[in-house]
């Protein structure tokens, strides 16, 4: 296909097929190889680009989504000019540099949303790109020190555009017309649904690269979906709140409508990987890839939520935690798309719980997860919802836990009771002991926190 | 009459250098995206080199089929038969094959290679291709290995094995009132330099080949090529493009890759590029050895060391590669920076069917000073006393002796270890932490270490090195085989030079190392660039004066001793007489190029035993003291390092900053090593084999850094610097055991110390109360 979009705020073509990665196009079409391939699974962050004013990684990318798009790599930064790169280079924080581009694209993303970050969100910022030369030190006092000379004020007014795709930024040659396909709006991604069932929904892309990486075969057909409108926004209707099946988790982190009602759900969003991955990955591609350490399910599971999916035959609800058929399998039926979920509002007096364990602190997979969900009855407790993931297919409930609590005061006695039970409730593959004992220890911790 | 010459711009502008914080020479290209690193170079007509591996740890290859329906004419497909000429990676032994013939002794191994003019085609080819093994019993650990009931290399899977006796250590014992014994473990570390392994071979018309690439020692490669392609010297040209990163992970493994390279484009007879894959990368290239260390250890009540057994084990992987050389490091460092009377030392590296371990930061110290450390913690616990007593007890002080012989020079261990302890306030927040509540708990943990610069015993004067200065228009061009590969060399380097020839800096032009233009300076290797190398440029400097002062002296008449320099002058007596380029550019037009080689001399006061490990192991010994605070959430064993202080001796920092940027880098390697960085092996497979499950500290991970560089020069290290690059890596694993131990009063034997450790610890515990 023909691809047209902004690099460095000019207008590029480029040849490529329409899943090409951005990173390829950039490199290998376009000759700009300041962009790196560190990892080619989003775990990295050497490939770190600015696509319309985010940052994504441009691995995870399909040339495809970047018709029409505005694109800032490294080349794009003033040298010499740009208080940023200046500081890298006083402050001793570039080493090898192959993390370097990213790393500063990253910096600039920060200091764009954020002009004056603490050290901690500094940290946050760029834990998705990896180094592995300086510790990090020099880095953020690059990053403090370009803060202090006002570049996040200076670029601020630079800020990319918005999703923008004109019909003439693309256009698909030979066998493409068959095989892509890039609708409108819901409506005509229903009909192609219809007549196609064996296309692949293309979002945010964060586990589709990966998963050829691992060698799962590129698919026959795809459909672009990450620009439908229908699908991305937060709403409150009816006592639910309703995220669009499209809706990144960055987007999630920041609605101040979510971190009311469900500040486990915003939480949760700022631990999926990290701030790329978090602006690309969708709560919809969470839920329907349905991967095993995926940490929105289990969460979904404990506050009722509702999958509402929808087809050119109508629109269809079923709980989220009826979803699953297996590991990675779904009940949607092949003309049917996740349009939104429903959370139903928690009373005031609920609490809610997400904690995730993973190999480190940040961009991490969980190892595994526990979700929780309570109302008290005065001092007994009344409404509960357990959920454990990470260490099944699917997520599971705690149901032995549950029933065993209903009902009692939450004394010291009964919570470590809760707790042993909770632990023989779940059954890891490996590393056995340490994950049941953990999983009990936090749904302790929770109910520790609901008492108090 | 003597015609006056030019006089003095230079003067004016020369500044010392060396202890500035001069910005790095590659930053600017670095920060904007513009250094070519091997993948970025264009290269017209290259194709793309794959490999076919082995996927069972050891066996027999019974046959390689070619899938008839592919088209083979399209594509160069190489097995061992098709080597120019031995089947060997020359190393410091003989032993790996370029690619493996009958036998197949790890999961990964190259078995054959592919080249294909697209991506797309090397993919299907590689996928044509099938290799019959048939599996033979492999011997996955290091106890399967010293049980010998499969032998897989030599006649008892022992690839090396070294001794140090001192004093009588079974008559010393008697004397302890009691004796303390602990096993210690560490698993596989992989560098995770950013940019993966990668090399280019380019045939060249004279039949021989030119290989560019990520690499950090061009004459390894260089001797490794010209053996298994049967090509003389002058035939073979390596090339260093900007790496990025190495770790000692670019050390010996790129021989194994530039030869895979250079046969696929001789007989493609076109250029070949192998890039890996991050995935590629991680399962098929050389890791930190495992190890099994065994303390036992006669100490006094009062924390008095009188004798020390320590055996020692690594599991070097299939082939030797550097184990040898690894495993002495270890044994030279296993007992740390404490003052063992008696003491018996057995080191031995073993063979398994695993993908071979080779150089990584520490070269082996970095296990054994984690054994050590953890020993001494272990000895304060048995004993009461606290881990800063114990260590004072036993620290070296000048003029005592390693248990090999070698007499140490300075008080750097009581010096950095005072030190750490009081800016970082480690009593307080000892007693601090201790009160902790809740789940969440602080620990703080201290971490004492120490490295030997430069190559073990008689290394440096085998290497011999040899560095050249080349005096152009209006600069010096530095020609050595030492690489940038981030740690900054080229701007030390490059320091250490306008230093020595007193122009400015500006003036001085490292050349990225290509071995028909530089002598052989040794490898990148042993923290010696600085030191050792630095020195050789040092007397190359002082060589290049000297010749211009000859100049000068017969130019103007003037004797030798009566002509001094500095700062790009000469003087005659107080006078300026001419400048330092205007001479050399009169020297050029009369006599040809001007350059000259620096020579490496050794110190004559040192002496080494090759055979009874005896001696002056080391040039010098920079020393380090890393206390750490961290916070461990005891419901889920989740760890946060917090504020990390480490002080190190450097002997003299030419570039403090980057010499932070070392330490601070370092130490959270080493942190990454002591707690997360976790590699599981099955049926001699990694099954941490991807980004994504293999875990180096993030920026979240990183604890805040409070560096402090210390400063007792070394007479051997150019301007008194020791090796610095490889020490800090050794303190992280023990500081944060130690910490981890503190917050949680769990005693971890091993790293990395992972959620799983503590839990089973913490089980031991349950059932000694139960």
């Amino acid at each position: 296909m023909k691809l047209r979009f902004t690099l460095n705020g000019q207008e590029v073509t480029a040849e490529a097929s329409p899943l090409d990665r951005l990173l390829d196009v950039l490199r290998e079409q376009l000759g700009y190889v300041g962009t790196k391939e560190g990892c080619g699974e989003g775990e990295c962050g050497a490939c770190s680009v600015i696509l319309n004013g985010k940052l994504v990684n441009s691995c995870l990318v399909p040339a495809l989504q970047v018709r029409g798009g505005d694109v800032l790599t490294i080349e794009g930064l003033d040298g010499e000019e740009d208080a940023l790169q200046k500081a890298f280079v006083e402050e001793g924080a570039v080493q090898c540099g192959f993390c370097i581009p990213g790393m500063v694209l990253a910096a600039r993303a920060l200091l764009s949303a954020n002009p004056n970050p603490t050290r901690e969100e500094i940290k946050w910022a760029l834990a998705g790109n990896l180094c592995r030369c300086t510790g990090y030190e020099r880095i953020f006092r690059a990053v403090d020190k370009a803060a202090a000379e006002g570049y996040g004020r200076k670029i601020a007014a630079e800020k990319g555009r918005r999703d923008n795709v004109s019909e003439e930024s693309v256009k698909l040659q030979g066998s493409e017309p068959s095989r892509v396909f890039l609708p409108g709006d819901l409506e005509e991604a229903l009909e192609i649904l219809a007549r196609y069932p064996d296309v692949t929904l293309l979002s945010g892309c964060t586990d589709f690269y990966p998963d050829l990486k691992k060698g799962k075969p590129e698919p026959e057909r795809v459909m672009d979906i990450w620009n439908l409108k229908e699908l991305k926004g937060i709403k409150l209707e009816d006592g639910y709140m309703e995220i669009g099946s499209g809706t990144t988790f960055s987007e999630v982190a920041s609605s101040d409508l979510v971190k009311k009602h469900f500040p486990a759900l915003a939480y949760l969003s700022t631990l999926i990987g990290a701030v790329a991955i978090q602006n690309r990955a969708t709560i919809g591609g969470n839920l329907v890839n349905g991967s095993a350490a995926a940490d929105s399910p289990p969460l979904l599971f404990v506050l009722g939520a509702i999958a509402v999916l929808q087809s050119k035959r109508g629109v269809r609800e079923i709980p989220v935690t009826e979803l699953y058929s297996g590991y990675r399998k779904t009940v949607l039926m092949p003309d049917e798309l996740l349009k939104s979920v429903k959370i139903p509002l928690p009373s005031v007096k609920s609490r809610q719980f997400f904690y995730k364990r993973g190999s480190r602190l940040a961009l991490t997979i969980s190892r595994l997860s526990v979700a929780g969900f309570i109302e008290l009855d005065g001092e007994a407790v009344g409404d509960i919802r357990l959920a454990a993931g990470s260490m099944s297919p699917v997520p599971i409930f705690l149901t032995e836990t549950e029933k065993y609590l209903r009902g009692k005061k939450l004394t010291e006695e009964v919570i470590d009771e809760a707790r042993l039970i909770a632990s023989e409730e779940v059954s890891p593959r490996t590393s056995k002991d340490y994950r049941k004992r953990v999983t009990g220890r936090l749904v302790s911790r929770f109910l520790k926190e609901a008492r108090s | 009459m003597v015609e006056k010459l030019k006089v003095t711009p230079t003067e004016k502008e020369f500044r010392d250098v060396v202890g500035k914080p001069v910005v790095r020479v590659d930053a600017w290209d670095k920060v904007m995206g513009k250094a070519e690193y091997i993948d970025d170079c264009p290269i017209p007509g290259c194709w793309y080199g794959g490999t076919v591996r082995s996927d069972v740890p050891r066996g027999r290859i019974v046959g390689i089929r070619q899938d008839p329906s592919f088209d083979w004419s399209k594509v160069v497909f190489v097995t061992a038969k098709d080597l120019p000429g031995p089947n060997e990676v020359a190393m410091v032994r003989r032993d790996m094959p370029v690619l493996a013939e009958d036998i197949v002794n790890y999961v990964s191994e190259p078995i054959a290679l592919v080249a294909a003019p697209t991506k797309a085609l090397l993919k299907a080819a590689l996928k044509a291709v099938k290799v019959e093994i048939e599996p033979l019993e492999p011997v996955l650990s290091i106890e399967e290995a010293l049980e010998g009931k499969n032998v897989i290399w030599g006649n008892d899977n022992i690839l090396a094995k070294f001794e140090v006796k001192r004093g009588d250590v079974d008559e010393a014992f008697k004397e302890a009132d009691i004796i303390i014994e602990e096993t210690y473990r560490t698993g596989h570390q992989e560098q995770l330099y950013l940019e993966p392994q990668g090399m280019v071979a380019l045939p060249r018309d004279d039949g021989g080949v030119e290989v560019v690439g990520s690499l950090q020692c061009p004459y390894y490669i260089h001797g490794a090529m010209t053996h298994a392609l049967n090509l003389p010297p002058d035939k073979v040209i390596i090339k260093q493009a900007v790496t990025g990163g190495g770790f000692g992970g670019k050390e010996d493994f790129p021989s194994l890759l530039a030869i895979h390279a250079a046969v696929l484009a001789l007989k493609a007879k076109r250029p070949v590029k192998i890039i890996y894959d991050r995935a590629e990368d991680m399962v098929s290239t050389t890791k930190r050895h495992p190890s099994r260390i065994r303390h036992r250890t006669g100490v006094k009540k009062d924390g008095t060391i009188v004798a020390q057994d320590v055996d020692l084990v690594l599991d070097g992987g299939a082939y030797t590669t550097l184990s040898i050389v690894v495993l002495q490091r270890s044994l030279l460092h296993a007992t740390g920076c404490y003052q063992i009377p008696n003491a018996r030392i057995i080191a031995r590296a073993v063979a398994t069917n695993t993908p071979p371990n080779g150089a990584f930061r520490g070269f082996g110290a970095p296990q054994s000073i984690f054994a050590m450390e953890r020993q001494m913690d272990k000895i304060a616990r048995t004993l009461g006393l606290s881990p800063v007593e114990v260590r004072r007890k036993n620290l070296l002080k000048s003029g005592d002796a390693f248990p090999f012989g070698q007499r140490v020079e300075d008080d750097g261990a009581r010096l950095v270890f005072e030190r750490a302890l009081a800016i970082s306030e480690y009593e307080r927040k000892r007693a601090e932490y201790s009160k902790d509540q809740g789940p969440k708990k602080r620990g703080i943990g201290v971490s004492l270490f120490l490295h030997g610069g430069g190559f073990t015993g008689a290394g440096e004067q085998k290497i011999n090195g040899k560095i050249k200065l080349f005096v152009a228009r209006e600069s010096v061009e530095l020609h050595v085989s030492n690489v940038e590969m981030g740690q900054g060399a080229a701007t030390v380097l490059t320091q250490i030079a306008a230093q020595g020839l007193q122009i400015p800096f500006e003036k001085v032009k490292y050349c990225q190392p290509d071995t028909s233009k530089a002598p052989d300076s040794g490898p990148t290797v042993a923290s010696r660039t600085t030191m050792i190398v630095g020195k050789i440029v040092l007397r190359g400097t002082e060589k290049l004066i000297m010749q211009l002062k000859e100049y000068v002296s017969r130019h103007f008449d003037v004797s030798l001793e009566d002509i001094t320099y500095a700062k790009g002058t000469f003087f005659e007596n107080g006078t300026p007489l001419a400048d330092f380029f205007e001479i050399a550019r009169r020297i050029e037009e009369e006599m040809g190029p001007l350059e000259v080689i620096g020579d490496y001399v050794h110190p004559p006061e040192l002496n080494w035993d090759d055979e009874k490990c005896q001696g002056d192991a080391y040039q010098g010994y920079a020393w380090g003291a890393n206390v750490l605070e961290v916070e461990v959430d005891t419901d889920t064993w989740e760890v946060r390092p917090l504020r990390d202080t480490v002080v190190v001796d450097v002997g003299t920092a030419i570039n403090p900053l980057l010499a932070l940027g070392q330490v601070e880098g370092g130490s959270l390697q080493g942190l990454g090593y002591g707690y997360l960085e976790v590699i599981e092996m099955e049926g001699g497979r990694y099954r941490n084999n991807r980004l994504a499950n293999y875990a180096i500290p993030t920026s979240v991970d990183c604890p805040d850094f409070f560096v402090e560089l210390m400063e007792i020069p070394c007479s051997r290290g150019a301007f008194g610097a020791k090796g610095l690059g490889e020490m800090p890596l050794s303190g992280g694993g023990p500081a944060v055991a130690s910490a981890i131990e503190h917050a949680t009063g769990l005693f971890p034997t091993r790293l990395p110390v992972t959620g799983e450790i503590l839990t089973s610890l913490e089980q031991e515990g349950d059932e000694r109360r139960s």
